[in-house]
């Protein structure tokens, strides 16, 4: 069979021909699992939750609008199913938007602006990005990593996620303040503990 | 532009998407601020830790392959992919608790809708009736004699739920099999009214009016609502049954003093009460009381029932003449009924209660 849009092999494949289901999981295996590895920070899971996404595609392919495009449907699959195995892994309740902005959105931090590059070393910036990004709110870990690993434009992000680009934008800003504001934080931390043994 | 407009901006200015316009403005107060400027650098150095993916693992080999087996154990031959019946998607939605409960909410809302929307009258607060004055008339009552007045100042209030098809009555006791008991009244008040039953059915009665009128069991195809009285007042009995046109059905009862017709018309038909109540009276056989009250005042008296009120009216032509019509709604259907007769108002009213 030879290679066609998203859209058509999702018809084919609700035709019942897998060989165009399997060119779809070709093609969007490394993406789902980018968002899943982020999402998750460990392989294994993140491949598990990666096999669950398209079993979820193709259980749920009749409900493909086939007049739409497909990434964003499977890109929206993959976050909720992310988010829904972290909240199952957790055991907690759904967090409430609001207590994520009570706890994450309070820019009070006062920012010292010295010279960036004594701020941040850049490998152990990814690393920090990395841990932190795993201790963020689910909704902001997911349109980050959207928004920065798939390269997506607020549009596309509000398209995959359901929500508008005004909203995107808004809570993408956030996010970033967030993140900055944990990074900064965990600095000062860092620099507290080496200092405390050079003091004695 | 100041820093905090800048600092609201600077994350969309780093992804290039910011407005044109605005970018300028930013890029003009970045020369400037040294602080925004540093902002900056850092929002770039972030921008670029975020976007890095070297640290990604590769996925397993053969990972689409597992997919496509566990596809191929869960879903069997391939044409899965939608469901196959309504009935395997009702399987999947009752397979979750929420959804049954939800589908179990829903089923109650639609059942109280259709118990709402049905046209079968409960008993409620609209069927709740006070009956007033207990206080037995000092005279006998007697048929067609026009003395008795209803007495509407109650000496103690009754509350009396009564069923869909029995008219409320005000001005007098409610019947009972002996009024007598519970009430102080003097005996000879209540011994007058003595309770006939008439027989049930409607087939064999040309009682006294032989030969005047036919019997039209024949054309009654269907059966028929017939509200007969339980009460009737002594020395009446039921004399003629007639069934008109448009299914009109009219009982009369005969008595010593005078008659009582009771009229059932389908909703629809013949249900203009006072025209009705004058024409019936007519047809009843007159009596000297009624002679003796022609050119009196005409009474007409509102009494509150089952289904709104009911009209007690003596028209003007035969005052002696009472009327009292009400709908009644059964079988499905609404008929209207009316009990006339040559009986003061309160004693009609007490047969009409009667009446199921």
């Amino acid at each position: 069979m030879t290679a066609g849009s998203d859209e058509k092999l999702a018809c084919e494949t609700l035709r019942g021909n897998q060989e165009a289901f399997e060119q779809l999981v070709h093609k969007y295996q490394q993406l789902v699992f980018t968002i899943a590895y982020r999402m998750v920070g460990q392989r294994e899971e993140a491949e598990d939750i990666a096999q669950e996404v398209f079993i979820n595609v193709y259980r749920k392919m009749y409900q493909f609008d086939t007049s739409k495009k497909f990434a964003p449907w499977i890109q929206r699959i993959t976050v909720n199913t992310c988010i829904s195995h972290i909240r199952k892994k957790k055991k907690v309740v759904c967090l409430n938007y609001d207590d994520t902005l009570m706890t994450w959105e309070n820019p009070t931090v006062h920012v010292d602006y010295e010279d960036p590059s004594v701020v941040y070393d850049r490998k152990e910036l990814r690393e920090e990005i990395s841990q932190v990004l795993l201790q963020m709110p689910e909704s902001y870990r997911a349109m980050i990593i959207l928004r920065y690993q798939l390269d997506l434009t607020n549009q596309e992000i509000a398209d995959a996620l359901g929500i508008s680009r005004e909203n995107v934008e808004v809570k993408m800003h956030r996010a970033r303040k967030s993140l900055r504001k944990y990074l900064l934080q965990r600095r000062e931390e860092r620099r507290d503990k080496d200092e405390l043994p050079a003091s004695r | 532009m100041n820093c905090q407009q800048v600092d609201k901006l600077l994350y969309l200015y780093c992804d290039n998407q910011v407005q044109p316009h605005l970018r300028a403005d930013i890029r003009e107060h970045l020369l400037n601020c040294p602080a925004c400027r540093n902002n900056l650098v850092l929002a770039e150095m972030e921008n670029e830790a975020l976007r890095y993916t070297g640290d990604i693992p590769s996925l397993s080999a053969d990972f689409c392959k597992r997919v496509m087996l566990q596809i191929e154990r869960e879903f069997g031959g391939g044409t899965a992919a939608r469901p196959r019946n309504r009935l395997q998607v009702l399987k999947r939605f009752f397979s979750r608790g929420s959804n049954l409960a939800v589908a179990g909410g829903i089923t109650a809302a639609v059942l109280l809708c259709l118990v709402l929307a049905s046209p079968i009258q409960l008993p409620g607060p609209g069927h709740k009736v006070t009956v007033s004055d207990t206080k037995a008339p000092q005279e006998p009552l007697l048929a067609g004699s026009g003395k008795n007045k209803p007495n509407l100042a109650g000496n103690r209030e009754m509350e009396s739920t009564l069923s869909g098809s029995t008219p409320n009555y005000q001005g007098s006791s409610p019947p009972a099999r002996n009024p007598s008991a519970g009430s102080s009244t003097p005996q000879t008040a209540w011994e007058a009214p003595r309770y006939s039953r008439p027989e049930a059915g409607i087939t064999s009665y040309n009682r006294g009016t032989a030969g005047k009128t036919e019997l039209r069991k024949t054309a009654i195809t269907e059966t028929p609502f017939i509200p007969q009285p339980t009460y009737l007042p002594v020395g009446y009995a039921l004399a003629r049954v007639e069934n008109g046109l448009d299914d009109v059905l009219i009982l009369t009862y005969e008595g010593i003093s005078g008659s009582i017709a009771v009229k059932v018309t389908p909703k629809g038909g013949d249900n203009s009460s006072a025209t009705t109540a004058v024409t019936l009276a007519d047809q009843l056989p007159r009596t000297r009381a009624t002679d003796e009250s022609l050119g009196g005042a005409a009474t007409s008296q509102k009494v509150m029932g089952l289904g709104g009120e009911q009209e007690v009216s003596s028209p003007e032509t035969s005052p002696a003449f009472a009327t009292i019509t009400w709908n009644v709604n059964a079988r499905g259907k609404i008929y209207e009924v009316q009990v006339t007769g040559t009986l003061p108002p309160e004693e009609l009213a007490r047969i009409a209660a009667s009446c199921k």
